[in-house]
Protein backbone atom coordinates (compact mmCIF):
# COMPACT_ATOMS: atom_id res chain seq x y z
CA UNK A 1 0.00 0.00 0.00
CA UNK A 2 1.41 3.17 -1.02
CA UNK A 3 -0.63 5.16 1.68
CA UNK A 4 -0.55 8.54 -0.37
CA UNK A 5 -3.41 11.48 0.57
CA UNK A 6 -4.55 13.44 -2.25
CA UNK A 7 -6.73 16.69 -1.31
CA UNK A 8 -8.83 17.36 -3.75
CA UNK A 9 -9.76 21.15 -4.69
CA UNK A 10 -12.49 21.04 -7.52
CA UNK A 11 -14.66 17.95 -8.41
CA UNK A 12 -16.84 17.22 -11.52
CA UNK A 13 -19.30 14.88 -11.79
CA UNK A 14 -18.35 12.24 -14.73
CA UNK A 15 -20.08 12.94 -18.06
CA UNK A 16 -23.59 10.85 -19.24
CA UNK A 17 -22.69 7.78 -21.54
CA UNK A 18 -24.93 5.19 -23.16
CA UNK A 19 -23.76 2.95 -19.76
CA UNK A 20 -20.12 3.74 -18.28
CA UNK A 21 -20.52 7.41 -17.91
CA UNK A 22 -17.17 9.62 -18.77
CA UNK A 23 -14.65 11.16 -16.36
CA UNK A 24 -14.42 14.71 -16.81
CA UNK A 25 -13.15 17.90 -15.89
CA UNK A 26 -14.24 21.48 -15.82
CA UNK A 27 -12.45 24.23 -17.57
CA UNK A 28 -12.98 27.65 -19.43
CA UNK A 29 -11.23 28.39 -22.48
CA UNK A 30 -9.95 31.57 -23.71
CA UNK A 31 -8.21 32.55 -27.08
CA UNK A 32 -4.98 33.86 -27.34
CA UNK A 33 -5.68 37.72 -27.07
CA UNK A 34 -7.70 36.99 -23.77
CA UNK A 35 -11.48 36.66 -24.74
CA UNK A 36 -13.43 34.31 -22.53
CA UNK A 37 -14.55 31.50 -25.32
CA UNK A 38 -16.68 28.93 -23.52
CA UNK A 39 -16.98 29.02 -19.56
CA UNK A 40 -17.13 26.29 -17.12
CA UNK A 41 -17.33 23.58 -19.92
CA UNK A 42 -17.20 19.79 -18.70
CA UNK A 43 -14.65 18.29 -20.85
CA UNK A 44 -14.06 14.13 -21.43
CA UNK A 45 -10.64 13.35 -20.23
CA UNK A 46 -9.24 11.02 -23.40
CA UNK A 47 -5.94 9.40 -21.80
CA UNK A 48 -5.54 7.76 -25.37
CA UNK A 49 -5.07 11.39 -26.78
CA UNK A 50 -1.50 12.49 -26.88
CA UNK A 51 -2.50 16.02 -27.26
CA UNK A 52 -3.34 19.10 -25.57
CA UNK A 53 -7.33 20.26 -26.04
CA UNK A 54 -9.49 19.27 -29.00
CA UNK A 55 -12.15 20.86 -29.60
CA UNK A 56 -15.18 20.83 -31.81
CA UNK A 57 -14.76 22.62 -35.06
CA UNK A 58 -17.77 25.31 -34.31
CA UNK A 59 -15.81 25.95 -31.07
CA UNK A 60 -12.68 26.15 -32.69
CA UNK A 61 -13.82 28.67 -34.73
CA UNK A 62 -13.39 31.16 -32.34
CA UNK A 63 -9.59 30.49 -32.00
CA UNK A 64 -8.37 30.76 -35.59
CA UNK A 65 -7.01 34.61 -34.90
CA UNK A 66 -4.28 32.70 -33.73
CA UNK A 67 -3.65 29.60 -35.95
CA UNK A 68 -0.19 27.49 -36.23
CA UNK A 69 1.09 27.66 -39.90
CA UNK A 70 -0.51 24.54 -41.56
CA UNK A 71 2.79 22.93 -42.15
CA UNK A 72 2.98 23.06 -38.32
CA UNK A 73 0.18 21.13 -37.55
CA UNK A 74 0.35 17.51 -35.89
CA UNK A 75 -1.09 14.45 -37.39
CA UNK A 76 -2.43 11.81 -34.89
CA UNK A 77 -2.51 7.86 -35.65
CA UNK A 78 -5.85 6.34 -34.58
CA UNK A 79 -7.29 2.99 -35.02
CA UNK A 80 -8.80 3.66 -38.32
CA UNK A 81 -6.02 5.65 -39.63
CA UNK A 82 -4.34 8.94 -39.45
CA UNK A 83 -6.18 12.48 -38.42
CA UNK A 84 -4.49 15.83 -39.09
CA UNK A 85 -5.47 18.15 -36.83
CA UNK A 86 -5.55 22.61 -37.27
CA UNK A 87 -3.78 23.83 -34.30
CA UNK A 88 -3.97 27.40 -32.95
CA UNK A 89 -2.94 28.82 -29.49
CA UNK A 90 -5.20 29.20 -26.54
CA UNK A 91 -5.96 29.83 -22.48
CA UNK A 92 -7.26 27.16 -20.26
CA UNK A 93 -7.91 27.69 -16.88
CA UNK A 94 -8.53 24.61 -14.69
CA UNK A 95 -9.48 25.89 -11.06
CA UNK A 96 -7.34 28.76 -10.62
CA UNK A 97 -4.40 27.77 -12.95
CA UNK A 98 -3.92 29.26 -16.58
CA UNK A 99 -1.97 27.36 -18.84
CA UNK A 100 -0.85 28.41 -21.79
CA UNK A 101 -1.43 25.47 -24.20
CA UNK A 102 -2.63 24.80 -27.98
CA UNK A 103 -6.36 23.35 -29.21
CA UNK A 104 -7.02 21.26 -32.02
CA UNK A 105 -9.66 19.71 -34.08
CA UNK A 106 -9.72 17.74 -36.97
CA UNK A 107 -9.19 19.54 -40.82
CA UNK A 108 -11.77 17.29 -41.80
CA UNK A 109 -14.61 16.18 -39.87
CA UNK A 110 -16.30 17.78 -36.78
CA UNK A 111 -14.00 16.89 -34.01
CA UNK A 112 -14.86 16.38 -30.21
CA UNK A 113 -14.30 18.17 -26.97
CA UNK A 114 -11.54 15.98 -24.86
CA UNK A 115 -8.89 16.63 -22.90
CA UNK A 116 -5.49 14.59 -23.49
CA UNK A 117 -2.50 13.88 -21.97
CA UNK A 118 -0.15 17.27 -23.18
CA UNK A 119 -2.84 19.11 -20.16
CA UNK A 120 -3.31 15.85 -18.17
CA UNK A 121 0.54 15.13 -17.47
CA UNK A 122 0.46 18.75 -16.12
CA UNK A 123 -2.02 18.18 -13.37
CA UNK A 124 -3.10 16.03 -10.37
CA UNK A 125 -5.97 14.19 -11.08
CA UNK A 126 -8.45 11.40 -8.80
CA UNK A 127 -10.82 9.39 -10.85
CA UNK A 128 -13.15 8.67 -8.63
CA UNK A 129 -15.00 5.88 -10.30
CA UNK A 130 -17.54 4.98 -7.25
CA UNK A 131 -18.40 8.44 -6.84
CA UNK A 132 -18.60 8.94 -10.31
CA UNK A 133 -16.45 12.06 -10.19
CA UNK A 134 -12.98 13.48 -11.29
CA UNK A 135 -11.17 15.47 -8.98
CA UNK A 136 -7.66 18.27 -9.26
CA UNK A 137 -5.61 17.95 -6.10
CA UNK A 138 -3.59 21.30 -5.94
CA UNK A 139 -0.92 19.31 -3.75
CA UNK B 1 -37.23 30.47 -29.86
CA UNK B 2 -39.01 33.92 -29.29
CA UNK B 3 -36.64 36.63 -30.91
CA UNK B 4 -37.17 40.56 -30.28
CA UNK B 5 -34.67 42.55 -32.05
CA UNK B 6 -34.57 46.89 -31.62
CA UNK B 7 -33.15 49.60 -33.21
CA UNK B 8 -33.45 47.69 -36.56
CA UNK B 9 -34.01 50.17 -39.82
CA UNK B 10 -37.62 49.86 -40.49
CA UNK B 11 -37.55 50.49 -44.12
CA UNK B 12 -35.22 47.58 -44.43
CA UNK B 13 -37.92 45.46 -42.73
CA UNK B 14 -40.58 46.07 -44.97
CA UNK B 15 -38.36 45.19 -47.86
CA UNK B 16 -37.29 42.03 -46.16
CA UNK B 17 -41.10 41.12 -45.24
CA UNK B 18 -41.97 42.04 -49.22
CA UNK B 19 -39.49 39.57 -50.04
CA UNK B 20 -40.23 36.95 -48.04
CA UNK B 21 -43.53 37.05 -48.92
CA UNK B 22 -42.77 37.20 -52.61
CA UNK B 23 -41.02 33.76 -51.94
CA UNK B 24 -43.60 32.13 -49.68
CA UNK B 25 -41.86 31.99 -46.99
CA UNK B 26 -42.57 33.11 -43.24
CA UNK B 27 -41.02 35.72 -42.00
CA UNK B 28 -38.91 32.99 -39.28
CA UNK B 29 -38.14 30.79 -42.39
CA UNK B 30 -37.17 33.98 -44.17
CA UNK B 31 -35.02 34.75 -41.21
CA UNK B 32 -33.19 31.25 -40.67
CA UNK B 33 -31.82 31.02 -44.50
CA UNK B 34 -31.06 34.83 -44.15
CA UNK B 35 -28.32 34.19 -41.23
CA UNK B 36 -27.30 30.57 -42.98
CA UNK B 37 -26.33 32.67 -45.45
CA UNK B 38 -24.40 34.95 -43.81
CA UNK B 39 -22.62 32.40 -41.65
CA UNK B 40 -21.97 30.58 -44.85
CA UNK B 41 -20.20 33.73 -46.57
CA UNK B 42 -18.30 34.47 -43.30
CA UNK B 43 -16.85 30.72 -43.86
CA UNK B 44 -15.56 31.19 -46.64
CA UNK B 45 -14.05 34.37 -46.36
CA UNK B 46 -12.13 32.60 -43.33
CA UNK B 47 -11.23 30.03 -45.91
CA UNK B 48 -9.95 32.65 -48.39
CA UNK B 49 -7.68 34.38 -45.49
CA UNK B 50 -6.75 30.54 -44.72
CA UNK B 51 -5.10 29.89 -48.21
CA UNK B 52 -3.75 33.50 -48.63
CA UNK B 53 -1.75 33.54 -44.78
CA UNK B 54 0.08 29.97 -45.31
CA UNK B 55 1.14 30.78 -48.78
CA UNK B 56 2.64 33.53 -47.53
CA UNK B 57 3.98 31.88 -44.56
CA UNK B 58 5.74 29.06 -46.67
CA UNK B 59 7.14 31.72 -49.01
CA UNK B 60 9.08 33.27 -46.26
CA UNK B 61 9.21 30.17 -43.77
CA UNK B 62 12.80 29.81 -44.59
CA UNK B 63 13.78 33.47 -44.53
CA UNK B 64 11.84 34.19 -41.15
CA UNK B 65 13.88 31.09 -39.62
CA UNK B 66 17.38 32.81 -40.93
CA UNK B 67 16.70 35.93 -39.33
CA UNK B 68 14.33 35.94 -36.92
CA UNK B 69 14.61 32.73 -34.76
CA UNK B 70 12.99 32.71 -31.22
CA UNK B 71 11.01 35.85 -32.35
CA UNK B 72 6.90 35.54 -33.04
CA UNK B 73 5.31 36.54 -36.45
CA UNK B 74 1.93 37.63 -37.50
CA UNK B 75 0.71 37.08 -40.76
CA UNK B 76 -3.09 38.19 -41.77
CA UNK B 77 -4.96 39.27 -44.72
CA UNK B 78 -2.52 37.56 -47.22
CA UNK B 79 0.18 39.97 -45.37
CA UNK B 80 3.22 39.98 -43.23
CA UNK B 81 1.54 42.02 -40.32
CA UNK B 82 4.71 42.59 -38.28
CA UNK B 83 7.68 39.92 -36.72
CA UNK B 84 8.14 40.87 -32.83
CA UNK B 85 10.45 40.40 -30.33
CA UNK B 86 7.97 39.55 -27.51
CA UNK B 87 4.72 37.65 -27.58
CA UNK B 88 3.07 40.16 -26.30
CA UNK B 89 3.53 42.39 -28.38
CA UNK B 90 2.31 39.96 -31.29
CA UNK B 91 -0.84 39.89 -29.01
CA UNK B 92 -1.27 43.66 -29.37
CA UNK B 93 -0.93 43.29 -33.11
CA UNK B 94 -3.47 40.49 -32.97
CA UNK B 95 -6.01 42.06 -31.18
CA UNK B 96 -6.09 45.57 -33.29
CA UNK B 97 -6.94 42.98 -36.39
CA UNK B 98 -10.71 42.56 -36.94
CA UNK B 99 -9.68 39.40 -39.16
CA UNK B 100 -11.42 35.61 -38.66
CA UNK B 101 -8.11 33.91 -39.24
CA UNK B 102 -4.69 34.73 -38.64
CA UNK B 103 -1.25 32.66 -38.23
CA UNK B 104 0.55 33.31 -35.20
CA UNK B 105 3.71 31.08 -34.84
CA UNK B 106 6.80 31.45 -32.82
CA UNK B 107 9.78 31.01 -35.68
CA UNK B 108 12.05 28.18 -35.12
CA UNK B 109 9.81 26.78 -31.94
CA UNK B 110 6.94 25.84 -33.20
CA UNK B 111 8.18 23.56 -35.55
CA UNK B 112 9.78 21.84 -32.93
CA UNK B 113 6.05 20.75 -31.80
CA UNK B 114 5.23 19.39 -34.92
CA UNK B 115 5.22 15.34 -34.94
CA UNK B 116 2.65 12.68 -34.93
CA UNK B 117 1.16 11.94 -31.66
CA UNK B 118 -1.08 9.14 -31.14
CA UNK B 119 -4.88 8.73 -30.34
CA UNK B 120 -5.05 5.30 -29.53
CA UNK B 121 -9.32 4.79 -29.01
CA UNK B 122 -10.11 7.63 -30.73
CA UNK B 123 -12.49 8.28 -27.98
CA UNK B 124 -14.77 4.70 -28.92
CA UNK B 125 -17.97 4.81 -27.86
CA UNK B 126 -20.62 2.34 -27.63
CA UNK B 127 -23.40 1.71 -29.39
CA UNK B 128 -25.87 -1.10 -30.92
CA UNK B 129 -24.22 -2.95 -33.93
CA UNK B 130 -27.09 -2.69 -35.57
CA UNK B 131 -26.98 0.96 -35.21
CA UNK B 132 -23.66 1.09 -37.39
Amino acid sequence: MVGRIYRASECTGHLAAKRHPTPSLTITLYNITGDKVAEDVKIPVDTGYEGPIMLTSELYRFFMKAELPRSLWRSYKTLSGTITMRTARAVIKIIDQEIETFVETPFLGEGKLLIGREILNKLTIIIDGKRSETCVSND
Amino acid sequence: MTLVIKKIDPEKVRLFKAEAVKRGLLLHQAIEEAITLWLNTSRSAAETDFEANNRLYEAMKEELRKKHRGEFAVIAEGRLVGIYHEKKEALEALRSLGVNHAILTQIGVDEERRSELEWWGGSIELQNAQDT
